[in-house]
């Protein structure tokens, strides 16, 4: 058989766990058994993890080994700076400061330095033309560069503000570009906002959105993207007088008011708060040193609900919690002091705290720096053990608010002791990348492996939506197959955990050998 | 074990492969060093092994004699050379924890300079 002689022979079916096309190359979820298409070869082609073993090698899910991309500490204040594109390429910003594209099986495509120092708050930001937007405050200013997909220059060191800005926030936004929010250099009481194209050309030069009240101190900004397409702004306070603790309030991407900023919780804290959206509403976090607090609000500013709070005084640092949305509800993950317990919280569109369970794995992330990221049904943690152990990753269902396993999965190599600053971000085909720093030996690393098993299975034989039965080939021969990323690799899952086919896969192609055999 | 070396900082790491540089990565198995122009990184030789004679001969004469005289008088010098002298050692691993403890022992009775110990473990065949 040769290629697009693609005939569907095979009668099996599988639920969709996603839309999905004809011809779309399929593997089988270990989670939910649904089918779902092949993002990616490189992350497709590793098919088992075992939760509580580590994983050392592509047998234990490992795709990209601990990779240290620079040998400092990358000073990421708000989590360490990395974004994938949809051929599963990577790109890191770290050290002072190095931009590196990664192949999606960890080898280094190009690297560009820009020989800066005194860099710390790196952000990367992934542009919706595929360009790639760098943020860093490189003392005393944050300064932007803009880079094609390849690491061509676009936009050359551009300043943004000269100088006392260290807990800015930046995102990509739907419609092109990006938007900053910052303190201001000359006014630590005055927070700016501004935004500037794919190519660097300033959309909204800096505008003044807020000039808080009281005394001078550091604030720490947030922000996310909204349904509508507004941006919800988080701020945290520190300083020692009145007019301080957590505000939050919404804003057009020009600038205009939607919602002015409020206040949420008067105490100071010195961290970042989280902020995430979901369609129609936003959630802000933050603990506060005495309690663990969580506000729901619709797009249009007007608080659900009421204040939710837990009583604790553990997480009280930027990335010790997480909080994220399914898309239907947001999940908070906190740490309980009274019996040293990593707590999952789901929290309705409404406003109020559902159900909390114990998601404390062995060994314990319990006040740990940490990171996670939501997919199809299930949230991927990872987090940093403080002095010399591994990075650890635990999978919980938003289905159950549980573990899958109370079985840490350790990875990488042990430190002296770790960093504070973890990101992991979802690979696609059930894989995480993570990227983290060690204190010392001082590095910047990052790791990519599965947590979740998956076997490629076959081809899609109809186009269906998700929920519904679609059918697969999975004989003998080689077929075209929708595009999709990665690099030519060789797959094995007919001794899976998962039993699955046996074969080859390209970008635009497939060769099966037959399922378990 | 395999190591190797950030050159600026001098922080050595242990891995579980002797250091391959490859496109812009030292591959050391399981883990990895992104070095865009292979010059920040250096693998850490691995000490040779030599056959006895030219294990003998890494020593310069004067080095050769004067330990020889000392054979007589020290046990643990007499010792080691009676394994080299042993008809069956063919080879000298100088990995070795007790051959490179040897060394050491020589540095410190004044047979050998600390230089020149480390010319001799850094000897490539």
């Amino acid at each position: 058989m040769r290629l697009s002689d693609f005939t569907p022979v095979q009668g099996s079916s599988l639920i969709a766990g996603e839309t999905i096309a004809y011809k779309d190359l399929l593997y089988i979820d270990g989670y939910d058994g649904n089918s779902r298409k092949v993002a990616v070869t490189n992350f497709a082609a590793i098919g088992n993890v075992d939760y509580g073993t580590a994983i050392t090698d592509a047998n234990s899910g490992q795709i990209v080994a601990h990779t240290i991309v620079s040998s400092v500490q990358t000073i990421a204040h708000s989590r360490q700076a990395i974004v994938k594109n949809s051929n599963g390429e990577t790109f890191t910003l770290s050290g002072n400061a190095s931009v590196s594209k990664f192949s999606p099986d960890g080898a280094l495509m190009t690297q560009v330095d820009m020989a800066l120092s005194g860099c710390s708050n790196h952000h990367i930001l992934l542009l919706d033309n595929g360009n790639i937007a760098c943020l860093i405050y490189a003392s005393p200013s944050i300064r932007f560069y803009i880079y094609d997909n390849n690491l061509n220059l676009i936009k050359d060191s551009t300043s943004i503000a000269s100088s006392n800005n260290l807990y800015f926030s930046a995102i990509s936004l739907s419609g092109g570009g990006f938007a900053i929010i910052y303190q201001d250099s000359s006014n630590q009481l005055i927070s700016k906002m501004a935004s500037y194209d794919n190519a660097g050309i300033a959309v909204l030069s800096p505008a003044t959105i807020w000039t808080r009240a009281g005394t001078a101190g550091n604030q720490y900004h947030k922000l996310v993207q909204l349904s509508s397409g507004n941006l919800a702004i988080a701020i945290s306070s520190l300083n020692t007088v009145s007019s301080i603790g957590l505000y939050y309030g919404v804003f057009s991407p020009a600038g205009s008011v939607i919602s002015a900023f409020s206040l949420l919780d008067s105490t100071s804290v010195g961290i970042f708060p989280e902020i995430v959206s979901k369609t129609g509403f936003f959630a802000v976090s933050r603990p506060n040193g005495t309690n663990q607090k969580a506000y729901v609000f619709n797009n249009s500013g007007a608080q659900q609900g009421s204040e939710i709070s837990f009583a604790t005084t553990a997480g009280n640092a930027s990335n010790k919690t997480k909080l994220l949305s399914d898309g239907t509800d947001f999940w908070l993950i906190w740490h309980r002091n009274s019996d040293s317990q990593c707590i999952f919280t789901k929290i309705i569109s409404s406003g109020s705290a559902d159900k909390s369970v114990s998601i404390t794995g062995s060994p314990s992330q319990f006040n740990f720096y940490m990171d996670a990221f939501y997919e199809n049904g299930l949230v991927c943690i990872v987090a940093l053990q403080s002095g010399s152990g591994k990075p650890l990753m635990l999978v919980a269902s938003t289905k159950t608010g549980a573990l899958l396993s109370a079985s840490s999965t350790l990875f990488g190599i042990a430190p002296s002791s770790s960093g504070s600053y973890p990101r992991v971000i979802a690979g696609g085909d059930r894989s995480f990348i993570a990227m983290f720093d060690y204190a010392t030996t001082a590095a910047t690393i990052i790791f990519a492996g599965k947590y979740m098993k998956t076997a490629v299975i076959g081809l899609a034989q109809n186009g269906v939506a998700a929920s519904n039965a679609v059918r697969i080939t999975s004989g003998v021969g080689a077929y075209d197959i929708n595009t999709i990323g990665g690099t030519a690799v060789s797959f094995d899952h007919t001794t899976n955990k998962i039993v699955g086919n046996k074969g080859s896969m390209a970008v635009s192609s497939v060769s099966l050998r037959g399922m378990g055999v | 074990m395999p190591k190797i070396r950030h050159i600026s900082s001098d922080n050595v790491f242990d891995v579980a492969k002797y250091p391959v540089f490859i496109g812009g990565v030292w591959e050391c198995g399981s883990q990895r060093f992104v070095d865009k122009t292979g010059t920040a990184y250096a693998p850490v030789a691995i000490p040779a092994k030599v056959s006895v004679i030219e294990f003998k001969l890494l020593f310069s004469n004067e080095e050769r004699v004067a330990i020889a005289n000392a054979r007589s008088t020290n046990q643990l010098i007499d010792d080691f050379y009676s394994l080299l002298d042993d008809t069956r050692t063919q080879n000298v691993d100088l990995s070795l924890p007790v051959v490179q403890a040897m060394l050491d022992y020589l540095v410190t009775q004044g047979l050998l300079a600390s230089d020149r110990k480390d010319q001799i473990l850094s000897y490539a065949p």
